[in-house]
């Protein structure tokens, strides 16, 4: 079974960043990939596939920077 | 309110501006725009400014960012009569970015919004505006952005588009919820279910919101813009919306930026 972070990877390269060298600690927001609708194309991809819901104020662009960090917030949401 | 088909026609600014009360003025920016143009607009920028620019790795997004943000220093001192780098900016708790008032300068409320190579910059005097553009895409999970993130009746209305137009429904949708919610001052949140916009193109229509919070704000008016080929954009006019609403489009850089 995939970890949640390839899971996350394999999103991130397949609708957002089309690029193999995006890793568990690239950061979109320095890329300039970071907006509101990729926010919400990453939100509720994990809302779906993990059955949880993200509140509002956990959906931040500092949040959904890179892998690593939505590792983490789903950590929270008790997503492992 | 307006012309039937309104938010299409650019025009290059005239070399004074007047903006009334009733009027709003919205910008459309070129963010690809000659290196010389990059180099005086860096300057205007605050240090937090260009710091949020240096974060960014790739040159033609720094670029562009500078440019939008730059240009639009320039296009608010035209009505706060002061000079672009000394136009000081602050955010509500949520985010929202408004000028900082200073002694005699007429209030100026403002929206900015870029995406990929065009921004857009709407500014009014006595109300609250909200502009969101984006760029004609294919957005392979809009089914399911659309289903978790937008009101019943708009996922419906999106379910009777043909399939040909969906994805530019959906944007459509996008922007003026996102247009609203950024007049609002909101953000994009789980609220998005309980407010409704219209997807009908090319007409000016009303925002459905029944929140009471809203509601104290007074009706809503969403203008769709027609930023340039590829692009999809609205405008959120709050109120007051009696009698007549004047939005002109101007272009920046005009011929003389």
């Amino acid at each position: 079974m995939a970890t949640v972070k390839d899971t996350v990877l394999e999103y991130i390269r397949k609708e957002i960043v089309p690029d193999r060298r995006i890793s568990y600690d690239t950061s979109l927001i320095s890329l300039g990939f970071t907006n509101s609708l990729r926010m919400a194309g990453v939100k509720s991809f994990l809302e779906t596939h993990y059955r949880i819901r993200i509140p509002d104020e956990m959906a931040t662009a500092e949040a959904f920077d890179s892998v690593d960090s939505i590792t983490r917030l789903l950590a929270k949401l008790g997503v492992r | 309110m307006t012309s039937t088909r309104p938010g299409t026609v650019w025009q290059a600014p005239p070399e004074s501006l007047v903006l009334d009360p009733g009027e709003v003025h919205v910008w459309r920016i070129a963010l690809d725009v000659p290196v010389r143009y990059v180099q005086a607009l860096s300057p205007l920028l605050s240090p937090d400014e260009t710091t949020r620019a240096e974060r960014f790795l790739l040159e033609v997004v720094r670029s562009r960012f500078i440019v939008a943000h730059g240009a639009t220093r320039r296009i608010l001192s035209r009505y706060l009569h002061t000079e672009p780098e000394a136009i000081r900016f602050t955010t509500s708790a949520r985010g929202k970015p408004a000028v900082v008032a200073t002694d005699g300068a007429p209030p100026v409320r403002f929206s900015l919004s870029h995406s990929e190579d065009l921004a857009l910059c709407a500014v009014a005097r006595d109300r609250e505006l909200g502009v969101d553009i984006e760029r004609l895409r294919p957005v392979a999970t809009w089914r399911q952005i659309a289903d978790r993130t937008f009101a019943q009746d708009e996922i419906q209305a999106l379910r009777a588009v043909d399939e040909e137009h969906a994805e530019e429904a959906f944007l459509r949708c996008w922007t003026r919820k996102e247009a609203y919610s950024k007049a609002l001052g909101e953000g994009i949140t789980s609220r998005w279910t309980q407010f409704t916009v219209s997807l009908e193109p090319d007409v000016v229509t009303m925002v459905r919101d029944d929140a009471p919070a809203a509601q104290a704000q007074g009706p809503y008016a969403l203008v769709p813009l027609a930023p340039g080929p590829g692009y999809v954009g609205a405008l959120a006019v709050g109120a007051p919306l009696v009698g007549a609403l004047r939005i002109s489009l101007w272009c920046w850089p005009s011929s003389h930026p």
